[in-house]
């Protein structure tokens, strides 16, 4: 199936959940300084492993930026 | 290396508490060295820092997050870019999961000339995130009424504009700022349109409890040597508005005393002295 990911359209296994995809992506760190909104909505970190993923799914990814 | 220990807390932002009265963001700088520096010189607690998406073509890149962390930076995320309610609630509720901190600086923008705050939207999401028990700073209009409506509403501050966002123009209207400051009982930190050192001085004796800035330092000549100014001019408003001024009068009023003032007399200058006798 493919989920949108911050903007991208990517590839994942059919079943795959949220934490799986997370693991993929080669984050410096996936305990502290990211969070993720599926849909719109947060997910917190407690519940990223049981969050399953749906074709067409939007997943953002954000950290910290340069801001004011 | 552990991090510094706390420096004595005298700035108090709902249950947060800095030494520094001087609030930094992290846009624009140069680089991540200038702004590290910029921000030792400024003598910050907290720092501004924005939520965006991850890059994922290169998530290992040189990460601001760990940066501040690392160097013992408290930081405040923001809301910018936001322009409806929805948006500033999510990008909050991320900001709290990803940092940790429940400190939200909200700003909602209306228009992109100006950058200038939507209120009626400002005052949506504030009751939103205050219900969800985010301790909310909200950057506003300098208006007394909307500074009032947001600190009903539960805000730990408010935090009207000098000027709009990066124009430099300073406080342009402390009498506006004066009326906030007396209306409303939480902190007042001027927060947009600061150009110079003065400018903060300005600010502080007028009565803010604190200063946030970003573009005068960010995109000054020499960045670090501003921030210092700023540190500087911070800690003078504040000492001088403790000190209590002087009220201004119409008037003159000669500082030395006349009490034994000498008296000249009728002597025409250079005449030899009368002979005694």
């Amino acid at each position: 199936m493919d989920v949108l990911v911050n903007g991208k359209s990517r590839a994942v296994q059919d079943g795959a959940g949220l934490r799986m995809l997370l693991e993929s992506l080669r984050l410096p760190s996936l305990e502290s300084g990211i969070a993720v909104c599926l849909n719109g909505e947060v997910v917190r970190r407690q519940d990223w492993e049981r969050t399953a993923l749906r074709d067409r799914d939007e997943v953002e990814i954000v950290t910290a930026a340069q801001g004011g | 290396m552990a991090p510094p220990a706390a420096p004595k807390a005298g700035f108090q932002i709902g249950t947060e508490g800095f030494a520094s009265r001087l609030i930094l963001g992290s846009a624009r700088y140069p680089n991540h060295d200038v702004l590290l520096r910029a921000l030792q010189a400024a003598g910050a607690d907290l720092v501004t820092v924005a939520i965006r998406r991850v890059n994922l073509d290169d998530p290992t890149g040189e990460n601001l997050l760990s940066l501040l962390q690392r160097n013992g930076y408290r930081l405040l995320p923001n809301t910018a870019g936001c322009h409806t309610v929805r948006d500033a609630v999510v990008t909050a509720e991320l900001a709290r999961e990803a940092l940790g901190t429940n400190l939200i600086k909200l700003e909602i923008i209306a228009d992109e000339d100006t950058l200038y705050p939507d209120a009626e939207k400002l005052l949506e999401a504030a009751r939103q995130l205050v219900a969800k028990g985010f301790q909310v700073l909200p950057y506003s209009i300098d208006d007394p009424i909307t500074c009032k409506k947001l600190e009903d509403i539960g805000c730990v501050a408010v935090m009207p504009l000098g000027a709009p966002i990066g124009s430099g123009m300073g406080i342009l209207n402390p009498y506006n700022l004066a009326l906030i400051l007396d209306k409303v009982r939480v902190p007042v930190i001027v927060d947009a349109g600061i150009g110079t050192a003065s400018d903060v001085a300005i600010a502080m004796e007028l009565g803010c409890d604190g200063v946030l800035l970003d573009t005068s330092v960010a995109h000054a000549q020499d960045p670090v040597l501003m921030a210092e100014a700023m540190k500087l001019a911070c800690e003078a408003g504040y000492k001088a508005r403790q000190a209590g001024r002087i009220p201004k009068k119409n008037m003159a009023q000669a500082s030395s005393p006349r009490q034994g003032k000498i008296q000249i007399g009728a002597h025409k200058p250079g005449a030899p002295a009368q002979k005694a006798g």
